[in-house]
């Protein structure tokens, strides 16, 4: 049987509303009808990512992601897509450091056909030696065209490699090669019985729905799964970074690269709010003072943004930039230090606090037009911070930043001894 | 719509979020630009954003900002788009501003050296994309010469001869009322649209100067050609082969869609299965065929590892002509049918795709009932016209190939696969003419 948890007023006007599930195996299931379009979105989200993985086999958690397209009990190889396909349904699936994600957009018509290959894929999966020799290769090459032959894909891999001492954030989501090409069926039939447990389980269904009818097929084909016990989540603390790391790469490229890292706050802290208003100021934007400053006047760069993932645990704010032809590194770093001491010493002006204001309700508008955008914000917010309310906190937060906030998170966060630089040269020097 | 203010609009409301979207759409793009300055356009309409009226380019980059609106332009090889998207709140003064950007731009010949320097750094970045790379190479071939195989934003020589006189010739004649359709989208209705454009592309000056070029039809060179991609250390490919194909008014254009969803569309289509599922050779494997008036490219991709590139080419080269031989199976078809009738539904859900949807038909000369009735036409195709589609339209004897890969090691066995008759030249990634 389900319990409801919650019912939350949801969208413009309060036009919609979230409703919270908790099914007696612990399943949490989120539900919002919305009938503007014959359209559902169906998520299934997983409180596991590559951070919860052994460091001796990373890549598990997106490696498994790929399994999961498979052959289950009930479905021969290649059923599950296929069906799904001619179905009309649009389907794909995410992995990252924190968790992992199954979404379907489909015609409402099929939504009950939609739920029975799911509910089967998370009950009934076979995890065999075929399909995990293959994934192997398929992820191998995925690496390879992400990672290997990509020089964003390198340099974010050694920058968090680099930065991160012992939290798992130091190893890439897709994993070591060495890893990708040593799984076996065992690894993955464990990780499937610890992790793919409905307690660990988050459905999120929003569109054109019957909820009623909806909730009783969920109790149908999901409420018979049994509760497992999760392992705890990694409990890992990052030593504080005692001074700046440095790393130089060199590759096949017309112009030097540069991503910078500070270690910074998980998405739940307090300052997390004012990290990313702090952002805005900076880069958002084409007026954001180091983009201005870079791309438009001195002209050092063709391109560089920066960001605060959104992450469980610590994560890094990261700088990255893409250099014109014949421009220093050191320049640009030296530039973008300026900047960041000039916020340390002047703060915002009201001007820039007013479009960071701006510009996250809008970003904040646009996650939520379509069915997808809303599952995928209540899906995340609920599995990163176990709480999908959290996304409407989010909202609050950002809009009481002070520029006394930005002064204190740019002086607390953006210091040089917990920094990791990591700069990509051409073969050759700059040209 | 709305004919008041003789601009052609279309419009799609939903009251769901404050969210307003108007796309201002040129009845022109870049294959209209004279070959010597490829860019112009993209140029022209990037400069009007860099200061108008009375505020400079870093002034009114922080009015924009400040307001969280979004005012960009883009360039097709058809078709120049000016976008504008904000917060509902915010309209008026979105629209102030773009009115001025429209009336009264500053066009500084130092923003314009600037606008050009910027553009020439984004080319030199976009060759650290590997698919880019192949991809443009791919168009190379195909159009041979013709302005579709022009990159929209130019080429380094092209940018770099870009002159305020052509800029201000390009506004000139092309920011005319009468060359623009209207799409908004989101929360607006549609006396509040007419009024917004009553000041901005209704104030225009009326009637087209701008004389369109009848363009050729594109012709390929006879036989196999490929180019490859010269980049150091590479350990994995991009492979593009393909042709041109039919044009959205072509009687095979619906037909040969539904063949190539089946082929190389979806996850479970052959090419997929084939490349990835079965052989583990690549993380994905597609089939593609562009929309336009006059033919475009029909493509497959893949991205391989350095060692299975060579029989993965030659598994692709099979597989194209086997589908071309024996055209695709009656339950490919009927697949391809529902998969795309269906799936129609997802592609209108929201008030912005719907407006897409309806842009595209118009800009492309499409019955005014396509999308709408597309479940039913999809439904129409049979299985001989599928089968005609793609022995009429597809020629693996003639054939272009690009490749992103270290040339010296893929070479010979990519000749190997090819014959003796196929062309092979090689461009090195950093080439002015990619």
């Amino acid at each position: 049987m389900s319990k409801r948890v919650c019912r939350v007023p949801f969208g413009r006007a309060d036009r919609l509303q979230v409703s919270q599930y908790e099914l007696d195996n612990g399943l949490t299931v989120l539900t919002i009808a919305d009938h503007v379009a014959p359209v559902v979105a169906y998520q299934t989200w997983l409180r596991v990512g590559s951070a919860y993985e052994d460091p001796e086999k990373t890549g598990l958690a997106h490696l498994f992601e790929h399994l999961m397209f498979n052959e289950s009990e009930n479905l021969p190889q290649g059923v599950f897509d296929r069906r799904l396909e001619e179905l009309g349904v649009q389907n794909n699936a995410a992995t990252w450091l924190d968790w992992t994600y199954y979404h379907e957009l489909l015609p409402s018509e099929s939504l009950v056909e939609v739920m029975a290959l799911e509910a089967e894929r998370l009950t009934h999966l076979k995890v065999q030696t075929e399909q995990v020799e293959t994934e192997r290769e398929v992820v191998a090459n995925e690496r390879r065209y992400r990672v290997d032959d990509d020089v964003s894909g390198t340099m974010s891999e050694l920058l968090n490699k680099t930065a991160f001492a012992k939290h798992p954030y130091r190893w890439p989501t897709i994993g070591w090669m060495e890893h990708i090409l040593a799984f076996t069926v065992e690894d993955c039939q464990k990780f499937y019985e610890t992790y793919y447990a409905p307690n660990n389980t988050t459905l999120v269904i929003v569109g054109d729905i019957d909820e009623g009818r909806t909730l009783e097929e969920v109790e149908k084909l999901y409420g018979g799964l049994k509760r497992q016990e999760i392992p705890a989540p990694p409990s890992v603390i990052e030593p504080e970074q005692q001074g700046e790391k440095r790393e130089t790469i060199t590759w096949p490229m017309s112009a030097a690269r540069l991503n910078v890292g500070y270690h910074a706050v998980s998405l739940g802290h307090e300052d997390h709010a004012a990290l990313s208003a702090l952002n805005e100021v900076l880069f958002g934007g084409r007026s954001g003072r180091i983009r201005a400053r870079l791309v438009d006047d001195a002209e050092l760069v063709s391109d560089i943004f920066g960001w605060m993932p959104p992450l469980r645990w610590p994560g890094l704010y990261e700088i990255n930039a893409s250099l014109r032809e014949g421009v220093d590194a050191n320049s640009v770093l030296q530039l973008v230090d300026e900047e960041i001491e000039k916020i340390k010493e002047e703060g915002p002006t009201a001007a820039e606090m007013e479009k960071g204001t701006a510009r996250s309700e809008r970003a904040f508008w646009d996650g939520l037009d379509s069915a997808d955008g809303k599952a995928e914000k209540l899906g995340f917010f609920h599995t990163a911070l176990d709480d999908f309310t959290t996304l409407f906190d989010r909202v609050e937060r950002l809009e009481q930043v002070t520029t006394e906030d930005i002064v204190r998170v740019a002086k607390k966060y953006l210091t040089v001894d917990r920094r990791t630089i990591v700069v990509a040269e051409p073969e050759g020097g700059a040209q | 719509m709305s004919e008041s203010v003789t601009v052609p609009t279309i419009l799609e409301h939903s009251g769901d979020v404050p969210i307003v979207e108007i796309r201002h759409i040129l009845d022109s793009g870049t294959a209209q630009e004279p070959a010597e300055v490829v860019g112009v356009g993209r140029i022209a309409l990037r400069l009007l954003r860099r200061g108008a009226g009375n505020l400079g380019r870093r002034e009114l980059d922080e009015s924009i900002d400040r307001i969280a609106a979004m005012i960009s332009a883009q360039a097709s090889p058809d078709f120049y788009a000016l976008h504008i998207r904000t917060l509902k709140k915010h309209l008026e003064r979105a629209v102030e501003l773009f009115a001025s950007i429209l009336h009264e731009p500053l066009l500084a010949a130092d923003e314009l050296e600037r606008l050009k320097r910027e553009t020439l750094a984004e080319i030199v970045s976009s060759r650290d994309d590997d698919r880019h790379l192949a991809s443009r190479a791919l168009r190379m071939l195909v159009f041979d010469g013709h302005p579709y195989g022009q990159a929209s934003r130019g080429s380094i020589g092209t940018v770099e001869r870009i002159t305020m006189e052509h800029v201000r010739e390009y506004l000139d004649m092309n920011l005319r009322r009468s060359n623009f359709l209207v799409g908004a989208a989101g929360d607006i209705e549609d006396g509040e649209l007419t009024n917004l454009l009553g000041r901005t592309v209704g104030t225009l000056p009326e009637g087209a100067t701008a004389t369109k070029r009848e363009l050729e039809r594109p012709t390929m060179k006879p036989g196999i050609r490929v180019l490859l991609v010269d980049k150091p250390e590479r350990v994995q490919t991009q492979i593009f082969l393909g042709h041109l194909g039919p044009s959205v008014s072509d009687v095979h254009d619906l037909p040969l869609r539904v063949a190539l969803t089946a082929f190389g569309g979806t996850f479970t289509s052959k090419l997929m299965q084939e490349v990835r599922v079965k052989r583990g050779w690549s993380y994905g494997a597609y089939a593609n065929l562009g929309r336009a008036k006059v033919p475009e490219a029909l493509s497959l991709w893949t991205f391989p590892a350095m060692k299975d590139a060579a029989p993965c080419l030659q598994l692709l080269l099979d597989l194209f002509t086997a589908l071309h031989e024996d055209g695709p199976a009656e339950e490919e078809v009927a697949f391809a049918r529902d998969y795309l009738a269906r799936g129609i539904a997802l592609q209108r859900d929201t008030a912005s795709a719907r407006l897409t949807l309806k842009l595209r038909q118009r800009m492309l000369g499409l019955p005014e009932d396509y999308y709408e009735n597309y479940a039913e036409r999809v439904r129409g195709v049979t299985l001989e016209q599928a089968v005609t589609a793609t022995k009429e339209s597809l020629d693996p004897k003639n054939l272009a190939i690009a490749i992103t890969c270290t040339a010296d090691e893929l070479r010979d066995q990519v000749a190997e696969v090819v014959g003796d008759d196929a062309i092979i030249d090689t461009i090195p990634y950093d080439s002015p003419l990619l």
